[in-house]
C-alpha cells in the first residue's frame, strides 16, 4: 500500500471499528428512552389462555423444563421479580419450545411451584411453538435428534402489554433486577397515565 | 507495464464504483427492510448511513487503491453486524457474512477477504467474551447470536469464516494471477494491435493451461502469419505470371480471332471455289456427254468410213478382177484381132493372087481386079484397123495392167485406210469410253464438289461459330487479365498488410 494513502486509510478503519465496537449500543442509546430493556413497539401474537391482565404487563420468556442453561436463570430472574412485584398487573409467562417432554401436568407443576402471577403456555407442537418464538422475535430449534437433546434458544425476556405488543427485550440473563423493576413500573405507570 | 497497470487501475477503480454502489444499496435494504418486525429501524438507519459515509469516504479518498478494497470489505461487514443486531443476532442474518466475503472476490486481491474476515472475525471473539463474561457496557446488553452464546458456537462460526476466507483468499490469488496474464494478453494484444508485433508473450506457470494455450496461439498465429507472408508473396508472383500469362493468352486469342476471321473468309472463297468446282465439274460432265456424244457420232462416221472403204476397196476389187476381164477379154480380142489380121494377111494375099490372076484375065478380069484391089485395101485396111486395135490392146494392156496397179495401190491405200479408220474407230471407242468415263468422273466429282461445298459451309458456319465462341474468349481472357491484374494488386496490398507484422 502506497504510504500516502495510509493516514486516511487509518482514519476510515478506525471510524469503522469504532461504529462496530459502538454498534452493540447504539440502539439503547438511539431508541430506548431510558429504558433498560431494548424498546420496541411491535404487535406480537396473543399466548392463549395467557394474556397480560388488564391495565398490566405479560414478562414472556420462552424456554423448556430439561434446559440447564439459560431457563433456571431466567426463571429465577422472574421469581425474584416477581416477588417484588406481587401487587401489580403483571403476569409473568412461561411459553415452552418442547411441547414433547414438557406434558400439561409438568407444566401445572412448575407454575405452582413459581407462584400465583405465573402462567404457562404448551404449544400443541414443537413447530408452533418455533413459529411463536420467531414471531416474538428468538429462535429455538434443537441441536439433536436423541432422546436427551438440548434446544438453542434465545432466552431473551419479552415485555408485552395488554395489547399484544411487544414493548420490551432483555437478551442478558445477567439483569439488573433493579432497572428491570424500573422499567415496568414506568411503563405500568405510562399505561395508567394514558388510560387516565 | 505502465499500460498493465494503468489497465490494473482502470479496473480497480471500476471495481471500487460497482462495490460502492453495492454498499450504498446496502444502505436502504439494511436501513429499513431489515428493520421491519423487530423495531429497530432508527438503530439501522443511523448504522447504516453511517457506513454509507465511511464508504462514501473511502472511495473519495481512497479509490484506485487495494486500500479502497479491503475498507470496502470493512463496510461490508459492518453492514453484516447491523443487519444481525437489527434482527436482534438472528442466525439467519449471519449469512450476510458469508456472502459479503464471496463479493469481495471482485477485487481479485486477498486483502480485501483477510481485512473483511478478521474484522467480522474480531467483533464476533470481542462481543462472544463480552456477553459471555455478562459484561454490560454502558448499562446496555450484548448480543451476537439470539441463541445460546457460547464459544462453540463462536469458533463454529469462525471455523465457517476461517474455511470461506482461505478459499476466497485463494480465489482471489488465483483470479488475481489471472488478471495479472489478462493484462499481459491485452498488452501483448495492444503491442500486436499497434505495432503489429507478434512476438510477445505471457509469463506461464506448469499446469496454466490458460496462459499456454495464449502463447501457443501467438506463437501459432505468428507462424500462420509468416506463412502467409511466404504463400501471399508466392501467389503475388503467380499473380504476376498469371497477369503475363493472361496477356498472353489475350493476344493468341486476339491473334487466333484474326486467324479465324482469315479462316472464315477463306472458307468462304473455298465454299465459293468448291461450288464453281462443282459446277465446272457438273459442266464438264455435261460437255464430256457432248463429247462422248460427239465420239459417238464420230464413231458413227467411222464406222460409216470403214464400211464405205470396205465398199471402196470392194470395188476395187471388182474392178482389178473386172479389169482384169477386160485385159482378158482384150487379150481374146486380141486373140481374134490377130485372127482377123490373119484372116486379112491370107485375104491381103488372096486379094494380090486375085489381082495377079485378074491381070492375067486381063479385061476380065479388070472388074475383079478392081473388087480384087478393093478387098486388098480393105484388108489393108483391115490390117491397118487390127494393128491400130493391136496396138490400142496394148495401150489397153498397158493401161489395165496400169489401172490394176492402181487399183492394188488403191487396194492397199483403201486396205490401210480401213485399218487406219478401224484404229481410229478403236481410238474413238477408248475416247468414248475415256470421255464416258471422265463424265462419270466429273459426275462423281461434281456431287462430291457439292457435299464438300455443303461440308465447308458448315465448316464455314462452325468456324463463323467459332470466330463468335472467340470473341467470348477474347472477352473472358480479357476479364481474366483484368482479374490477374487485380488480383496481383490485391496480393500486393496483402503482402504489404502482411509485411506489417512482426513475428521475430
Amino acid at each position: 500500500m502506497p504510504k500516502s494513502v495510509l493516514p486516511q486509510t487509518l482514519a476510515i478503519l478506525v471510524a469503522a471499528l469504532g461504529l462496530l465496537a459502538a454498534m452493540p449500543h447504539l440502539h439503547a442509546a438511539l431508541s430506548s428512552g431510558g429504558f433498560y430493556g431494548l424498546r420496541t413497539d411491535l404487535a406480537v401474537p396473543p399466548l392463549a389462555g395467557a394474556a397480560a391482565p388488564d391495565a398490566g404487563l405479560n414478562v414472556v420468556f420462552f424456554g423448556y423444563r430439561h434446559c440447564d442453561s439459560v431457563c433456571p436463570a431466567q426463571l429465577g430472574n422472574l421469581k425474584r421479580l416477581q416477588q417484588r412485584m406481587t401487587n401489580e398487573p403483571v403476569r409473568f409467562v412461561f411459553v415452552t419450545l418442547d411441547p414433547d417432554r414438557d406434558r400439561q401436568g409438568d407444566l401445572e407443576q412448575l407454575i405452582a411451584r413459581l407462584g400465583p402471577q405465573f402462567a404457562a403456555v404448551r404449544p400443541q407442537t414443537t413447530r408452533e411453538a418455533q413459529a411463536l418464538a420467531l414471531a416474538y422475535g428468538g429462535s429455538a430449534h434443537a441441536t439433536s435428534r436423541n432422546e436427551d437433546y438440548d434446544i438453542r434458544h434465545a432466552g431473551h425476556l419479552y415485555v408485552v402489554n395488554g395489547d399484544t405488543r411487544k414493548q420490551l427485550t432483555y437478551t442478558s440473563r445477567n439483569l439488573d433486577l433493579d432497572r428491570v423493576y424500573q422499567d415496568l413500573r414506568r411503563l405500568l405507570a405510562r399505561h395508567s397515565t394514558e388510560s387516565q | 507495464m505502465t499500460h498493465s497497470s494503468s489497465l490494473a487501475v482502470q479496473d480497480r477503480l471500476r471495481t471500487d464504483r460497482q462495490m460502492l454502489f453495492l454498499l450504498l444499496a446496502h444502505v436502504p435494504v439494511v436501513g429499513l427492510l431489515i428493520p421491519m418486525g423487530y423495531d429497530t429501524h432508527t438503530f439501522a438507519i443511523v448504522a447504516s448511513v453511517l457506513v454509507g459515509v465511511l464508504a462514501g469516504a473511502a472511495y473519495g479518498l481512497l479509490r484506485g487503491t487495494r486500500a479502497c478494497g479491503a475498507l470496502f470489505a470493512v463496510c461490508l461487514m459492518l453492514f453484516s453486524a447491523i443487519m444481525i443486531q437489527a434482527q436482534m443476532g438472528r442466525i439467519e442474518m449471519h449469512f450476510h457474512i458469508f456472502a459479503a466475503l464471496a463479493l469481495v472476490v471482485i477485487y481479485r486481491d486477498w486483502v480485501p477477504v483477510v481485512a473483511g474476515a478478521g474484522v467480522i472475525a474480531a467483533h464476533h471473539l470481542l462481543l462472544t467474551g463480552l456477553q459471555l463474561a455478562d459484561t454490560s457496557l454502558g448499562q446496555m446488553p450484548l448480543m451476537v447470536f439470539n441463541y445460546g452464546c457460547s464459544w462453540s458456537i463462536a469458533f463454529l462460526h469462525a471455523a465457517f469464516v476461517v474455511f470461506e476466507a482461505s478459499i476466497l483468499m485463494f480465489f482471489a490469488w488465483q483470479m488475481g494471477n489471472e488478471q495479472k496474464q489478462t493484462y499481459q494478453m491485452i498488452e501483448v494484444i495492444t503491442s500486436f494491435d499497434r505495432d503489429k508485433n507478434l512476438t510477445g508473450r505471457v509469463v506461464t506457470r506448469a499446469g496454466d493451461t490458460r496462459g499456454q494455450a495464449f502463447n501457443n496461439m501467438m506463437e501459432q498465429f505468428s507462424t500462420v502469419i509468416g506463412e502467409f507472408r511466404d504463400l501471399s508473396g508466392r501467389v503475388r508472383e503467380l499473380a504476376l505470371k498469371m497477369t503475363g500469362v493472361s496477356e498472353q493468352t489475350n493476344r493468341f486469342v486476339d491473334e487466333q480471332n484474326d486467324q479465324t476471321q482469315q479462316a472464315a473468309s477463306a472458307m468462304e472463297q473455298m465454299t465459293t471455289t468448291i461450288q464453281n468446282v462443282s459446277r465446272n465439274a457438273q459442266d464438264a460432265a455435261g460437255a464430256s456427254e457432248s463429247a462422248s456424244e460427239a465420239v459417238a457420232s464420230g464413231s458413227r462416221n467411222i464406222d460409216s468410213s470403214t464400211r464405205l472403204t470396205e465398199a471402196t476397196e470392194t470395188a476395187l476389187t471388182d474392178s482389178s478382177r473386172m479389169v482384169n476381164q477386160l485385159v482378158e477379154q482384150v487379150q481374146s480380142i486380141g486373140t481374134v484381132i490377130a485372127s482377123i489380121h490373119d484372116i486379112s494377111d491370107q485375104t491381103n494375099l488372096l486379094a494380090l493372087n486375085a489381082a495377079i490372076e485378074a491381070a492375067r484375065a486381063g479385061e476380065h478380069g479388070r472388074g475383079f481386079s478392081v473388087v480384087a484391089d478393093e478387098v486388098r485395101s480393105l484388108s489393108q485396111r483391115t490390117q491397118e484397123f487390127t494393128d491400130e486395135i493391136r496396138s490400142t490392146i496394148g495401150e489397153l494392156s498397158r493401161v489395165s495392167e496400169a489401172t490394176l496397179a492402181s487399183i492394188d495401190m488403191g487396194q492397199t491405200r483403201s486396205r490401210e485406210t480401213t485399218h487406219s479408220v478401224r484404229e481410229a474407230g478403236e481410238a474413238f471407242a477408248a475416247i468414248e469410253r475415256t470421255i464416258r468415263n471422265l463424265g462419270d468422273i466429273n459426275t462423281q466429282v461434281a456431287s462430291a464438289a457439292e457435299e464438300q461445298a455443303a461440308t465447308s459451309l458448315e465448316v464455314n458456319d462452325n468456324i463463323q461459330r467459332v470466330y463468335v465462341r472467340n470473341k467470348d474468349v477474347l472477352a473472358q481472357a480479357g476479364e481474366a487479365r483484368d482479374l490477374a491484374r487485380e488480383l496481383q494488386s490485391l496480393m500486393e496490398q496483402v503482402e504489404q498488410k502482411v509485411n506489417a507484422f512482426r513475428t521475430h
